[in-house]
């Protein structure tokens, strides 16, 4: 066991290099990469820090390669850090330590843990076995999450006979028999409907909540962060960029907001109160600078009839892109 | 300890319920088996024929009975390739099982108990079919019988831990086909598989006894076949002993590097 108990997490500069060997394709070039191979070193990784407390939901965020899996990968002990420490529930993940496994899950959109050809209730019993649960707290554990995810009848047909979102569900449920207190997930709700991503969502928030677990999320579907983290950490070809409320994340990188206006008149032209961004039903949504917004929404009530307006923050995508952009304008500065 | 029995158990069931629904594969694993057991039997009881009765202290009804145990044996001796470390690691399908708090090895080994014996079903009855249409000669020795079951149990043992051995060699390469191909010509022909040890000529002999095949094959073999004296049973299992015992302690030690070395898939 190392320091840092108070908290759940605790990353120090962490890094993590890849060496991979490079080829530019082509037979001449896979020829001579018998005798001669380049090799390059990848930082996926570079020197991030970062704090989680017991019980707190954060949402990773990062374009595709920013290195959030490999940070998950080091944290649930699958990748041994390059540099820099991490100390998950006290524990050095790397390590490895049995009773530390015992309380994390890693939970992929892509993970494949129940056997496919036999039921997941016959692999949920493996489980059991693998994390010593008794026979009560097993029983409990699955009655309760039959109920919260509705898979009375999924778990009794072989696997391979689900639909993904079906099999998603029942994944998700074997990963967390062993009521894990760290939980990792990577892109859970991947490749799956609207629907079913709420229901995955409603899910970890209402484990979050009775367990008081602490969970680092990593999502492309923006809605999955909103809705259940309240903080965010950013990072960008390895680089932490930002760590704080998403409130926070919107008002530094953005610094405008929409006016959503529908006005009587929909053939009026509006650009003169903002850039238009969009036209949809007769709402125009204007981009105008944060400080102002109170100027102009005063001007537009004073000037036009008006059915309805709001004033909003931009979409989250959008917020992320720049965020991003501006990532990639630091990095190749 | 017991917590690891209990996963090896679970993981033995598992398999079992799994192999149930590949009835066919199964069978042409069995097939597969009583193929290749059934040419040698014919080549060297055609031998045997052709130098009036008897190769190597066998005669013809010796050597069915060989190669019909043979059958039995093989079948309880393998089953793991190290292509299975090669391909998960390839996939990165390891991350799940180094997730478990419990070593893969017996996860592995929980899955194989399982697979053999659902073909036990199939095994036994076709052993006994072959016994009756090729009258296999052997001395069922109540001694020998006795103690086949630790043979074969550490020859499983020191066969799947030295597989082991050789897949882990996958955490630095990830390919280890190559290498597999090469013991497998090594044993194939130092093991008793291709025919028994004492037909083989003494230069190829001297090179089986230094070699560990031998106690996870022709061992347990020739004691299911009664062929061996006390001794020669006491010098078996101290081979098997020592072998199982230094091949453990190497999986044991590179382990941890060899997982320190594993980088999963993606990034």
């Amino acid at each position: 066991m190392g320091a840092s108990k108070a908290l759940t997490i605790d990353v120090k500069e962490l890094s993590k290099t890849y060496t991979v060997s490079e080829r530019s394709g082509g037979l001449r070039d896979a020829m001579k990469g018998l005798f001669r191979r380049t090799k390059k070193e990848v930082r996926a990784v570079d020197t991030i820090s970062f704090q989680i407390v017991p019980g707190e939901m954060v949402g990773f965020l990062g374009p595709n390669g920013a290195g959030k899996t490999t940070t998950l990968k080091m944290l649930s002990g699958l990748l041994f850090p390059t540099k820099g420490t991490a100390h998950v529930l006290g524990y050095t993940p790397h390590e490895r330590n049995k009773d530390f496994l015992r309380q994390i899950t890693l939970v992929t959109g892509q993970r494949n843990q129940l056997v496919w050809d036999i039921p997941a209730r016959d692999s949920y019993e493996l489980f059991k076995a693998v994390y010593d649960l008794t026979p009560t707290d097993f029983k409990r554990t699955v009655d309760e999450f039959v109920e919260l995810l509705e898979l009375e009848e999924l778990i009794t047909k072989p696997v391979r006979n689900l639909s993904l979102g079906e099999r998603m569900k029942v994944e998700i449920a074997g990963s967390l028999l062993h009521r894990p207190r760290v939980l990792f997930l990577d892109e859970p709700t991947l490749g799956l409907d609207i629907t079913m991503q709420r229901r995955i969502r409603r899910f970890f928030a209402e484990y979050n909540c009775r367990e008081g677990a602490t969970i680092l999320l990593t999502s492309h579907y923006m809605a999955d962060v909103v809705a259940l983290c309240k903080r965010v950490i950013v990072i960008h070809q390895g680089h932490l960029l930002f760590d704080g409320d998403l409130s926070d994340l919107v008002r530094r990188f953005t610094g405008h907001k929409r006016i959503m206006v529908k006005p009587e008149d929909q053939s009026l032209d509006l650009s003169g109160y903002g850039e238009i961004m969009s036209r949809d039903s007769g709402v125009v949504s204007l981009r105008v600078p944060r400080e102002e917004i109170s100027k102009v929404t005063a001007k537009l009530l004073a000037e036009i009839p008006i059915i309805d307006l709001s004033v909003e923050d931009p979409p989250i995508e959008d917020v992320i892109e720049t965020v991003f952009a501006e990532g990639d304008d630091a990095a190749n500065a | 300890m017991l917590r690891t029995l209990k996963i090896l158990l679970a993981e033995t069931k598992i398999s079992m319920m799994a192999s149930f629904q590949y009835r066919v594969q199964e069978g042409m694993a069995l097939l597969g088996l009583l193929v290749e057991s059934l040419v040698y039997l014919v080549v060297w009881t055609t031998i045997a024929r052709a130098q009036g009765g008897s190769v190597g202290g066998y005669t013809e009804g010796e050597f069915a009975g060989y190669f019909i145990a043979w059958t039995f044996v093989r079948h309880m001796t393998t089953g793991w390739s190290p292509w299975w470390m090669e391909m998960r690691i390839r996939r990165g399908e390891f991350n799940t099982l180094l997730l478990r708090p419990i070593h893969p090895y017996f996860v592995d080994m929980g899955r194989m108990m399982g697979m053999k014996s659902i073909a036990m079903f199939t095994l036994v009855p076709t052993i006994f079919l072959l016994s009756l249409i090729f009258r296999p000669e052997f001395a069922l020795i109540p001694w020998s019988l006795l103690t086949l079951l630790p043979a074969l149990v550490l020859a499983f043992l020191l066969r799947y831990t030295l597989m082991y051995a050789l897949a882990v060699t996958a955490f630095w390469t990830t390919r280890v086909t190559a290498l597999f191909e090469l013991w497998f010509a090594v044993e194939f022909f130092t093991s008793g598989r291709v025919a028994p040890l004492s037909v083989l000529p003494e230069w190829a002999l001297n090179i089986a006894n230094v070699l560990p095949f031998q106690w996870m094959f022709a061992f347990p073999l020739e004691l299911l076949l009664g062929r061996l004296s006390p001794q020669e049973a006491l010098h078996g299992f101290l081979m098997q002993a020592l072998w199982l015992t230094g091949t453990a302690i190497v999986v044991r030690l590179v382990w941890r590097s060899a997982v320190k070395q594993y980088a999963a898939v993606g990034g």
